[in-house]
């Protein structure tokens, strides 16, 4: 398995993990913004920035790491427009949103990058479930052609969508005042493992077949799944972190399995990667320029919400 | 692509240029005591912190846009120049990573040049992020790092011999970042030279008028620096043309013949369908000097090339009104400098305010300019000598929806952040 797959899948994991904690949020400003107000900007205006710059890096390292992929990520220009655009629409509201001054207006800001920010994250969504499953594209010879209504309202999407859903509900659950969603929490974790993996087992049974084979994988995601649930219970603040990891492992995991497949199997990846010169240098950029972001955000995470 | 670029290049160039400012005037209120300095930092902050977030949603539209509109040159660059956008991406991370921790520590050290320090990376990675773009720029102008016969006689199908940090090494690089970069200082340093001049022209009081005349002198002595730079940066800029891309030195002086003893033409219209240039004055030898220092250095001309790489002639006219507005603001500034040095106060001018004001108005037109006469002028190759603009793009008519989304979407965001702007900085009270 290539190195710069791994990588790629690594990015992108990350990029997920913070994206459906701002997913979440976005969800709870939009019901729950007054009760949660101090804590909702505590934890969301140090990250909004870094999860919208995570995004760029993981457009980057995916054309670095496959630049003939080209043609099939051209196929998605609409969708990914669309989703730049609310991009544009959630990083201008909420930073209106900081200094704004006016509570009333904070609250309209807020709730329209939380309209945005979901929004924005159903169409990420749609694009990653398309790409992975190959529905709403078909390829031919030399063409690929979209079709944005079965992209986006497929079975297959929707509930990739309702269970990444649920994990961003969970996680702000854990953080915030939110009364139901604070008890349904518990549950809220293996409901979405479920639909996930049901998900799989329906659309992309090569994928599940693949998973069967890999099962001990399969059996440490159900395990730090199970450890976050009895953390949760025990009201260990832990739990918090424990669910951000384990859904950064499972889709790791996922990369495993899925790879050499793109497209539901239409594509595979091997024949994008990028030539061997360009191989090591990305790794090595990434190994230190990585090096020194991981210090940068020691010092952010230090001043930012441990210094007083 | 070309208007998603021009409104992202103003970001581009404030986000350059707030963090100096604001490093500056948090030091000088740390070190004077003075709070105004520090009040106009924070206040500056609010304001870079508004642009930084419409500026990076931008930055990853025109990204996009680059890659969706630009197939057959994203995979070039992909396989070849991929480095310095890779790299770029880190350098706009820690400007991210450390404005959130600029913002959030205010007061939180008993050192108070540790707060000042923590923006040095955002002024440092916003500066890296220009240079290295800059160089993915230079690529395009001068091809480096792999076997270019090899990928032009395959009909670009077979890229070989890659050296993914050649690009950094592209002779043109260095000219080209001195000159982007100083050039991006002064436009950002000059829109908030603008703002100053605003406040303080409608300053209600002598404390207001204090407080934003402080800041006038640190914003004018930046732009001054900058300005420097830039003209000198433009000059060799200019030169070095002849040497890695003669089309465009010709068509951006006119050139329709070459050969020595060259004049320089001052004003000129392209004419008889862009094949001769009228109505312009000669000044004897002086092209040929200027490039070369002696009357007998030979200038490049069109006539020299095909036809059908000639870059459009109106790149000429460009060229002139960007360097009579740089010159005129570079004039001023001497003027504004030798009042000073004679003790006649010229920024507690009004004169001179409003002369200044209109300069900030005319910096952002050189650099719109600039810019768009860079570009033209490689024209009609998107990768001088390697691929056309014409091979590169991408005709699907699936492109134009979200194009006029785009568009459309900038021209209420632009007004409508300003609006947000002044109401912030009226509630803050600063």
């Amino acid at each position: 398995m290539e190195v710069l797959y791994l990588l790629n899948y690594a990015i992108f994991a990350m990029f997920i993990c913070l994206f459906l904690i701002e997913t979440g949020i976005g969800a709870l400003v939009l019901f729950a913004y007054n009760n949660n107000r101090s804590s909702i900007r505590r934890y969301l205006l140090p990250i909004w920035g870094v999860d919208g710059t995570f995004a760029v890096f993981y457009f980057v390292n995916l054309i670095a790491t496959y630049p003939t992929l080209g043609g099939v990520v051209y196929a998605y220009i609409v969708p990914v427009m669309l989703g730049s655009l609310f991009f544009l629409l959630r990083n201008v509201f909420v930073s209106y949103s900081e200094y704004i001054g006016d509570i009333k207006y904070e609250s309209v800001c807020m709730k329209i990058y939380g309209v945005s920010t979901i929004i924005m994250s159903f169409i990420v969504i749609s694009v990653f479930t398309s790409g992975l499953s190959g529905i709403g594209i078909s390829v031919s010879q030399n063409t690929i052609t979209l079709n944005m209504l079965s992209l986006f309202f497929n079975p297959f999407n929707i509930l990739v969508f309702i269970a990444l859903t649920l994990i961003a509900l969970s996680i702000v659950g854990s953080h915030f005042k939110s009364g139901l969603l604070d008890k349904l929490s518990y549950a809220l974790l293996p409901a979405a493992f479920l639909i996930a993996l049901l998900s799989v087992y329906l659309y992309l049974p090569s994928i599940f077949s693949a998973v069967l084979n890999n099962y001990y994988l399969l059996l440490i995601s159900i395990s730090i799944m199970l450890i976050t649930i009895a953390l949760k219970m025990r009201g260990s603040k832990i739990a918090r972190y424990s669910a951000l990891i384990w859904i950064f492992v499972s889709i790791n995991f996922f990369g495993i399995v899925q790879y050499p497949y793109l497209m539901g199997g239409k594509l595979q990846f091997t024949n994008y990667i990028t030539n061997s010169a360009s191989t090591a240098a990305i790794a090595l950029l990434t190994t230190v320029c990585g090096s020194f972001l991981i210090i940068a955000m020691a010092i952010f995470v230090y001043v930012s919400y441990f210094r007083k | 692509m070309g208007f998603s670029l021009a409104i992202h290049i103003i970001f581009a160039s404030l986000g350059m240029a707030l963090p100096v400012i604001i490093i500056i005037m948090e030091f000088l209120g740390v070190r004077k005591n003075d709070q105004d300095y520090k009040n106009f930092a924070k206040k500056l902050t609010l304001i870079f912190l508004v642009l930084f977030a419409i500026g990076s949603a931008s930055g990853v539209l025109v990204a996009i846009e680059l890659f969706m509109l630009w197939p057959k040159f994203a995979v070039l660059l992909g396989q070849v120049a991929i480095t310095p956008m890779y790299v770029e991406v880190f350098a706009f991370f820690s400007e991210t990573i450390f404005i959130g921790a600029y913002l959030y520590s205010w007061d939180r050290f008993k050192w108070k040049y540790a707060h000042v320090l923590i923006a040095v990376p955002v002024a440092i990675g916003a500066a890296l992020s220009a240079l290295l773009i800059t160089i993915v720029n230079a690529f395009m102008n001068n091809p480096v790092g792999f076997n270019i016969v090899q990928y032009v006689a395959t009909n670009d199908t077979m890229i070989t011999n890659v050296h993914p940090f050649a690009v950094f090494t592209s002779q043109s690089a260095l000219i080209e970042i001195s000159h982007v970069v100083s050039s991006s200082y002064f436009a950002g340093a000059m829109i908030i030279l603008a703002y100053v001049i605003l406040r303080l022209l409608k300053a209600p009081d002598e404390k207001t008028r204090s407080y934003y005349a402080k800041a006038l002198k640190v914003t004018f002595a930046i732009a001054a620096i900058a300005v420097v730079f830039t003209i000198i940066t433009g000059i060799i800029s200019i030169s070095s043309l002849a040497t890695f891309q003669p089309e465009k030195y010709a068509a951006i002086e006119g050139n329709i013949h070459g050969g020595p003893y060259a004049p320089e033409m001052i004003g000129g219209i392209p004419s008889n369908n862009s094949t001769s240039m009228v109505d312009f004055i000669d000044i004897p030898n002086m092209q040929s000097i200027l490039l070369g220092g002696t009357a007998n250095t030979i200038v490049p001309g069109l006539d020299s090339y095909p036809r059908n790489t000639w870059p459009p002639l109106i790149v000429h006219v460009m060229f002139l009104l960007m360097v009579s507005l740089g010159f005129g603001l570079g004039l001023v500034f001497v003027l504004v400098i030798i009042s000073q040095i004679l003790k006649k106060e010229p920024l507690a001018r009004k004169l001179c305010l409003y002369l200044l004001f209109l300069c900030a108005i005319a910096a952002v037109l050189v650099l719109e300019t600039g810019w768009i006469m860079s570009e033209l002028a490689r024209q009609p190759w998107i990768v001088y000598g390697v691929m056309t603009v014409e091979q590169a793009g991408n005709y699907s008519p699936n492109i134009l929806p979200a194009a006029v989304a785009i568009l459309a979407f900038y021209l209420f965001i632009i007004p409508f952040s300003l609006m947000i702007i002044k109401k912030i900085l009226k509630n803050q009270n600063l």
